[in-house]
């Protein structure tokens, strides 16, 4: 019995460190990697929502959140250029 | 089963061997497949080690005295219920237990990072597999569960008899959970540096969601610790400045300071090493916990049996730190602070002063742990450090943090002025001053209270205000007042959760200032049928009822307690001897309020039944207990996933 379980757990082991190695290539990878962008820009479009709501409430002077907006579009636009060059190497 | 347990733990070393050269390897080459092949392995190893766990479990449920630990830990007479209590009451079983749970971390660090920031989920990777690679080397090497005895003896040796209670059901995993979980923050802030992306601010959403769980998962256990020794212990209190205590503190403090810091990064760009270094530093703590409490030198009611397992944690350590600092310093030259420090009155400044207090009492309290170590090192003299060090030195520094959390969430980014910061201060103020002559006119006389009391006034009121501001602000667009005070916190998950947990730090603050300001303590000697008053009190000790059991003779004392008069029920204190161990342990009896506990502990009792009791009345400690789930829920909301603007215009859209 404990022969069986030790080979069962073994053989999982081992195809699971095995599968990423023998699988064929596919473009999941690059899936993932164009939604982690998306998510990434889709966060400093949060971080100026709530720069806004900062800036109401008066925790935010008009330089800080001029400030911090700058650093939100630039956040997107270096993500946007990341995306294009990709694009490009494709 | 043992042996299927012993086989799983080698193969876990195999895998966390395998996948930390791996990734690290795929890393550096650029090798996605390599890479994924040991994050695969990594993800079967919780698998194993459950095998570990149930063929340990297996051995105690089946009372298998053959297995050495299964003897040492557990008798025939042990209730089948503290088995769990018993798998993690021993130096083995306890490590199986953490690696088990460091397992499951490193499946939930890779899986989220590789859903949010794969590029640095090699590294993190190689960082997390090192990790338990040493945790399960340690298992396998120095403290093996699963080791045999040369002749199987007939009965066990029994659990230790002051871990047989309820609260050992959750306080020890807790602890042990949070001292492990700080290896999370850690790995993605060492993966950030080793892939070279240091010098941005990637990793900091990400960062602080791990750097929070870990926060919570360390509170619990820390609340859960003072909550064990308060109602079992029954020493009268629930702090003592143990070092095992400390050792979950210190790595509580530093990752306080952390969470807080990873804001001000995020926001100005500002500590980007600074944090670097405060996720090391934690790490390098909670190592120091796990050498005073594998057998480490120092004293502790909390250590295991004295092994050698201790100086392994903290080789360990030294290596670990040695080689994170130089990996930073390797790696961190195109480091770059986009922001600066542009003046000390403004909310970076302010975050900054409180890292300082928090770490200024983490080194304390680090000291006090260790200056008995060295001692005997340098001297050969025992030396002890007890509580009046710690609350004489660290006393001060936290009610000047206390000052900052009134003061500096309402501080305006890069720069303010005097008459801003008292329009913001304002209302705050003038509720502290009110509460401090108040509790004057009531008669609380000591300096200390009154200032103490004031300030908790004054972080509650300015958390209010907060509130208040958010909600007109929110209510003068149109939305109701309800609504717009639910939508302000979901609107900022981060900061008004983090409001929460500032009041949930204050009852904790009102629950110590009054139990320490104002307790009172007095031992009475009684026999059955004799009363006597304390305070508002009156007891009546009725009759002495004793009792044995398999492995021990329990005393349960019965009181009948009235408060100003008035009946307010029976209270049983107990007291129990375990022959086998040759070890008393006591049960105090508590009514509590928010207004006060009171509390009755037994010290022993006669062959005629008189008894000598210690009772103590404990004002606003309540409120201590009540700050957990409040501290608890203002976590959760801090870290609960925000649904970002994209979705909800999607949302809006579809609707």
């Amino acid at each position: 019995m404990t022969i069986l379980f030790i080979t069962i757990l073994s053989t999982l082991v081992i195809g699971a460190v095995l599968y990423p190695i023998v699988r064929s290539s596919s473009d999941t990878d690059k899936q993932d990697s164009v939604k982690i962008r998306d998510k990434t820009s889709r966060m400093a479009v949060d971080g100026l929502d709530l720069a806004k709501l900062d800036l109401a409430v008066g925790n935010l002077d008009q330089e800080s959140y001029d400030q911090l907006e700058e650093k939100y579009i630039l956040e997107s636009g270096l993500l946007d250029s990341e995306n294009s060059s990709d694009r490009e190497n494709e | 089963m043992a042996e299927l347990g012993h086989v799983t733990l080698i193969l876990t070393l195999m895998v966390a061997a395998y996948a930390c050269v791996a990734s690290l390897l795929g890393s550096m080459r650029g090798m996605a497949s390599l890479v994924d092949s040991a994050v695969y392995g990594l993800y079967t190893t919780p698998l194993l080690l459950v095998v570990a766990t149930i063929s340990l479990i297996y051995a105690f449920v089946t009372r298998d005295f053959s297995v050495r630990y299964v003897a040492e830990n557990s008798d025939l007479a042990m209730p089948k219920m503290y088995t769990w209590v018993a798998f993690y009451a021993g130096n083995a079983g306890s490590m199986l237990y953490i690696t088990f749970i460091l397992a499951l971390l490193v499946v939930g660090v890779l899986y989220y990072l590789r859903k949010n920031l794969r590029e640095i989920s090699g590294y993190t990777a190689t960082i997390l597999s090192l990790m338990l690679g040493f945790f399960v080397f340690v298992l396998v090497f120095y403290a093996n569960p699963f080791d045999k005895l040369p002749v199987t003896p007939p009965d066990g040796q029994g659990i230790n008899p002051l871990l047989v209670h309820l609260g050992m059901f959750f306080h020890p995993p807790m602890q042990m959970a949070g001292l492990i979980s700080v290896v999370a923050p850690f790995s993605i802030v060492m993966g950030t540096v080793m892939a070279g992306k240091s010098g941005s601010d990637i990793w900091v959403e990400h960062g602080r969601t791990w750097g929070l769980v870990s926060w919570l998962v360390l509170t619990i256990g820390l609340m859960l610790g003072s909550w064990w020794a308060y109602t079992i212990l029954g020493w009268g209190g629930y702090w003592a400045w143990d070092p095992v205590e400390n050792s979950a503190l210190m790595p509580w403090l530093v990752m306080t300071a952390f969470v807080h810091t990873v804001v001000i990064q995020r926001q100005r760009g500002m500590f980007r090493t600074w944090n670097l270094v405060l996720a090391i530093m934690a790490f390098s703590l909670a190592q120091v916990g796990m050498f005073l409490n594998r057998g480490g030198p120092v004293p502790s009611v909390h250590s295991f049996a004295e092994s050698a397992m201790g100086w392994t944690f903290l080789v360990f350590m030294a290596i670990t730190l040695f080689g994170s600092v130089v990996i930073l310093v390797l790696k961190s030259s195109k480091q770059d602070n986009a922001g600066k420090l542009e003046s000390l009155l403004s909310r970076e400044a302010a975050f900054l002063f409180n890292n300082l207090l928090l770490l200024a009492i983490a080194f304390i309290t680090l000291w006090g742990t260790i200056f008995p170590l060295i001692a005997d090192l340098l001297n050969n003299e025992t030396v002890s450090v007890g509580p009046p060090f710690y609350n004489r030195m660290n006393g001060p520094l936290i009610l000047c943090l206390l000052v900052l959390m009134a003061i500096a969430p309402m501080l305006p980014w890069r720069q303010a002025r005097f008459g801003q910061i008292w329009s913001m201060l304002r209302a705050p103020v003038a509720l502290a001053l009110a509460v401090s002559c108040v509790l004057v006119i009531a008669g609380v006389r000591l300096p200390l209270a009154v200032v103490s009391f004031g300030i908790i006034s004054l972080v509650i009121g300015s958390v209010l205000q907060e509130w208040v501001r958010g909600v007109i602000v929110r209510h003068q667009r149109g939305e109701s007042f309800g609504k717009a005070f639910v939508r302000l916190v979901l609107s900022n998950r981060s900061r008004y959760g983090g409001y929460i947990v500032h009041i949930g730090i204050m009852l904790l603050a009102i629950g110590a200032t009054g139990s320490s300001f104002y307790a009172t303590q007095e031992d009475f000697s009684l026999a059955p049928g004799e009363s006597v008053s304390m305070g508002n009190y009156t007891m009546r000790y009725v009759s002495l009822d004793s009792e044995e059991y398999g492995n021990r003779l329990e005393e349960e004392a019965l009181f009948d307690v009235t408060r100003g008069g008035h009946h307010i029920g029976d209270m049983k204190p107990v007291r129990a001897f375990y022959p086998g161990h040759n070890v008393g342990a006591t049960k105090a009896a508590i009514w509590s309020t928010p207004l006060e506990d009171f509390y009755i502990v037994p010290s022993r009792f006669d062959e005629d039944g008189r008894g000598v009791f210690r009772v103590h009345i404990f004002p606003l400690v309540w409120w201590m207990w009540a700050s957990g789930p409040v501290l608890v829920l203002g976590t959760l909301v801090a870290i609960s996933p925000r649904r970002s603007a994209h979705d909800r215009s999607e949302e809006s859209q579809t609707v």
